[in-house]
């Protein structure tokens, strides 16, 4: 496999230019936060993949715009990376990648497909996230992410068919109501229709029809049997437009569901933050179910203490609250379908009219009826919005405008012009016979046109649905099946490699699971001890979840990207602690060997177990540990060979770095003193923040060691003793003591070498680790198999 | 190169839909080309699809009278 022998980047996120001679190697980088870390990894990222996906996925940041260094333009960032075998050197910039060879091809390739960065945030991320959330970083890392795009889209073409065969419904059932009304009965097809039409021709002693075709000749015979043809026609336009103009004014121009609607938008818009709530509802749910089901007396997110009762009294009312909201904004989608449906039809009705009054020659205000169409196609504008962004005018404001109170003052004069002019057109018998006739067939063919229309759009609309339904539930059960087949290949690699973390812990069975009711969810399940299939946060610290998301992109990483062994680690051990992080450094060292690895941290402690492993394991000569001494905007980060915690201090020392040394030393001996702490289970005072200084755990290890192994302590009395001595030292250069100033070079150096005693005395030569407490063993002893240390314990 | 997860996922797709009655071949190949083209997650791609399904309905409809 090719290895990766220098990479180079230039004006890219914090670097100006730099390079990082690898020479085929694994690489731990070591620096302060905003020291420039993690711009090598951006480098990296966008080198393969041309993107660096950490800026991507909001709207404010991009990769175009924020990648290149804040002092160049996209055209100077370029990432050039050296390459073992074959031996050439490709380079990347915006407009692509240049100088790849047919032969590293297929690797490039692999590279810009797979997920090999695991950033800190991801991890805290994925145990902690909601089903949702977690799928989709599962979904990005199996590089099924863009198949959840299709998904929406799909769901979203099925939904919109749904609605616009469900609008054609309602306006079918609207035609029909009016139809039956009037012909006296319901009719179901046009054989019925006809049949019932005779019925009314009957009733006014007509004929009665043989097929529609026939309707056009009988208007034209009942107008020529009027006493005055032209009169009859007229009456009858007039009486059609007049009953139009007068249902438009009759059924209220702005219904009540109007004012329903605004009301309910209202109150959801004033209460906002609450609509967040429907977000939380599961979690929410889940908190409560777990709180409730397990007893637990603190939260299973932040593992604080709680009040039981209280709590879930609380997360009742906000799941309450939170189904309030959900429904509300589900009332507020019905009645906006109707009330658009409804404005929908006023402005069919008006344009109708709008193009029928001029033709009867009588006087119309044309502007004051755009103006009214004008703001119905507003307010139809405004309710497509979500509910949220939804903009118009309250009832009574819409109600009381200049514009609607001029609209209706119009609609109440046509309306009397009609009358007048319907009076002077009295008809006579015949006429009115005649009138009656053509409005009746007038309505009926009009009614049929428009169901013959609708009919056939609705049966297109739901036959497509249906087979747009078809392809999305085939889609999404193809996607969970396989997606689920996965997560069953790599459970046991998860399940391994968390055993390797926490052997003897209880932890076993990590499931991974598509949620069936949900689309794009994972749930994520485990046994401890004898709880089986629980979710990991309800038993497990911060640490543990954050190295079961590590094992999980582990094992991702092992089943996808056995074409690309390169992989990048971006500060995720934090809240790992040591007994744990020498495991995953044991884990590193066995499974991902062949890996050229890109390690990132600010934890000295972290850093130095790492070249302290390579050295046990026989791997310094695969790895080259940088540390990053400083970084500007105009030089970017500054790069060093490591230097072992002594080393620097020492340097420090010698160059008469008081307080350099001093700092160091303190950190070091906190370092030192919490991990022997843990190593040898001493009790200590808990501190709620987890930070613990010197005079929060010397004391209590001392004690421990004197209990435990008081042979140790008598033989190693005078670093105990030097300690004790010195000790004061680490209490007084707590940060920003004013008092430390008054301490010495020399005695920062007593100090020093007195921690430097303690930390000889509890390591192994041979494995280069702290010696471990093993309670049911009775010794304390390092990892050594022969030799090392080994020291029987009392009881 | 072995076969990325969503190029199997979307074979086993394509595959599972075939078995389908309610879909018609020509929607099939439509959807193929929009996944051969890398547009089948862009909605108005999707869309001029639907509206050729509705045209072939419409053909339909129009053909039966």
């Amino acid at each position: 496999m090719p290895k990766l022998k220098t990479l180079t980047a230039r004006s890219l996120r914090g670097i100006v230019e730099t390079t990082l001679p690898l020479d085929g190697r694994s690489v731990v980088l070591l620096g302060e936060n905003g020291a420039g870390k993690s711009s090598f990894v951006d480098a990296l990222e966008f080198f393969f993949t041309g993107r660096v996906s950490h800026l991507e996925g909001a709207q404010t940041i991009s990769t175009t715009r924020h990648a290149p260094h804040l002092r160049a333009g996209r055209d100077a960032t370029v990432v050039e990376v050296e390459f073992d075998h074959p031996a050439v050197q490709v380079s990347r910039t915006f407009e692509g990648l240049s100088g790849v060879p047919a032969d590293l091809q297929s690797f490039i390739e692999q590279g810009a497909n797979s997920t090999f960065i695991l950033r800190r945030k991801n991890l805290l991320d994925f145990v902690l996230a909601r089903p949702a959330d977690r799928y989709a970083q599962l979904a990005a890392i199996i590089g099924v992410d863009n198949l959840d795009k299709v998904e929406r889209a799909l769901m979203g073409a099925r939904d919109d068919l749904l609605n616009q065969k469900d609008s054609r419904e309602r306006q079918i059932r609207t035609e029909e109501s009016k139809l039956n009304e009037l012909l006296g009965e319901v009719v179901a097809d046009d054989a019925q229709t006809l049949a019932a039409l005779n019925k009314k021709l009957a009733e006014l002693k007509q004929p009665p029809l043989g097929s529609f075709d026939e309707i056009e000749a009988r208007k034209v015979a009942a107008v020529a049997q009027s006493r005055a043809p032209h009169d009859t026609e007229r009456a009858v336009k007039v009486q059609s437009v007049l009953a139009s103009v007068a249902a438009l004014r009759s059924n209220a121009l702005f219904p009540e569901v109007y004012r329903k609607l605004w009301n309910e938008v209202g109150a959801l818009q004033k209460d906002a933050a609450r609509v967040r709530e429907m977000l939380f509802q599961e979690v929410l749910a889940s908190s409560h179910r777990l709180i409730a089901d397990f007893g637990l007396d603190y939260c299973p997110v932040c593992l604080q203490p709680i009040e039981r009762e209280t709590l879930l009294a609380a997360l009742e009312k906000r799941v309450r609250e939170a189904q309030e909201i959900a429904k509300k904004t589900s009332d507020i989608k019905r009645l906006r379908s109707e009330l658009a449906d409804r404005f929908g039809r006023q402005i069919t009705e008006i344009e109708q009219l709008v193009s029928q009054v001029p033709e009867l020659e009588i006087p119309l205000e044309k502007p004051l009826w755009d103006q009214y169409t004008a703001l119905l196609r507003n307010l139809l504008s405004a309710l497509r919005a979500d509910p949220l962004d939804m903009h118009f005018p309250s009832f009574d404001e819409t109600v009381q405008t200049p514009e609607v109170t001029a609209f209706v003052a119009s609609m109440g004069e046509l309306l009397e012009t009609l009358e007048t002019e319907k009076e002077r057109l009295e008809p006579t018998e015949q006429d009115k016979l005649a009138v009656a006739i053509i409005d009746l067939l007038t309505r009926v063919v009009d009614s049929r046109h428009e169901l013959n229309t609708l009919r056939p759009q609705c049966r297109i609309k739901a036959a497509v649905y249906r087979e747009v339904a078809a392809i999305y539930d085939c889609f999404v059960s193809t996607k969970r099946t396989e997606v689920q087949g996965i997560y069953r290949e790599l459970e046991s690699n998860i399940e391994r490699f968390f055993k390797l973390l926490h052997a003897g812990e209880g932890y076993r069975d990590v499931k991974l699971e598509v949620n069936e009711g949900r689309r794009a969810s994972t749930e994520i399940k485990m046994n401890f001890y004898e709880r089986e299939q629980e979710d990991p946060r309800a038993f497990s610290s911060e640490g543990h979840l954050d190295s079961l998301g590590l094992c999980v992109f582990l094992a991702f990483v092992k089943r996808f990207n056995q074409g690309f062994p390169v992989m990048v680690l971006d500060d995720v051990v934090s809240s790992i602690d040591s007994g744990h992080r020498q495991r995953i450094c044991e884990l590193l060292f066995q499974e991902f060997g062949d890996y050229q690895l890109f390690v990132t941290t600010h934890d000295y402690m972290w850093f130095d177990e790492l070249c302290a492993h390579q050295r046990a394991y026989r791997r310094g000569h695969l790895f080259v540990n940088f540390q990053i001494l400083d970084w500007s905007l105009d030089a970017g980060p500054r790069l060093d060979k490591h230097k072992p915690c002594w080393e620097r201090i020492e340097r420090k020392l010698v160059s008469g770095d008081k307080d350099g040394a001093a700092a160091d030393t303190r950190k070091a001996l906190e370092r030192l003193l919490y991990e022997l702490a843990i190593a040898t289970e001493t009790p200590v005072v808990i501190r709620r923040d987890g930070k613990y200084v010197v005079s929060d755990l010397h004391g209590p290890f001392v004690s421990r060691i004197k209990r435990l192994v008081p042979e140790v302590y008598e033989d190693n009395l005078e670093v105990f003793q030097e300690l004790e001595t010195n000790s004061i030292f680490g209490n007084l250069l707590v940060h920003n003591n004013p008092r430390a100033a008054n301490v010495s070079l020399e005695e920062v150096r007593s100090f020093s070498n007195a921690v430097k005693n303690l930390e000889a005395v509890f390591s192994c030569d041979q494995c280069g680790r702290l010696a471990e407490y093993h309670r049911a063993a009775c010794l304390i002893k390092c990892h050594c198999r022969d030799g090392g240390i080994m020291w029987a314990t009392r009881r | 190169m072995p076969q990325t997860v969503s190029a199997k996922i979307c074979e086993a797709f394509f595959a599972n839909l075939a078995r389908l009655e309610d879909v018609k071949p020509e929607t099939m190949e439509g959807l193929k080309a929009l996944y051969a083209a890398n547009r089948m997650a862009e909605s108005r791609h999707l869309d001029r699809l639907v509206q050729e399904m509705e045209n072939r309905y419409a053909q339909v409809e129009d053909a039966d009278g």
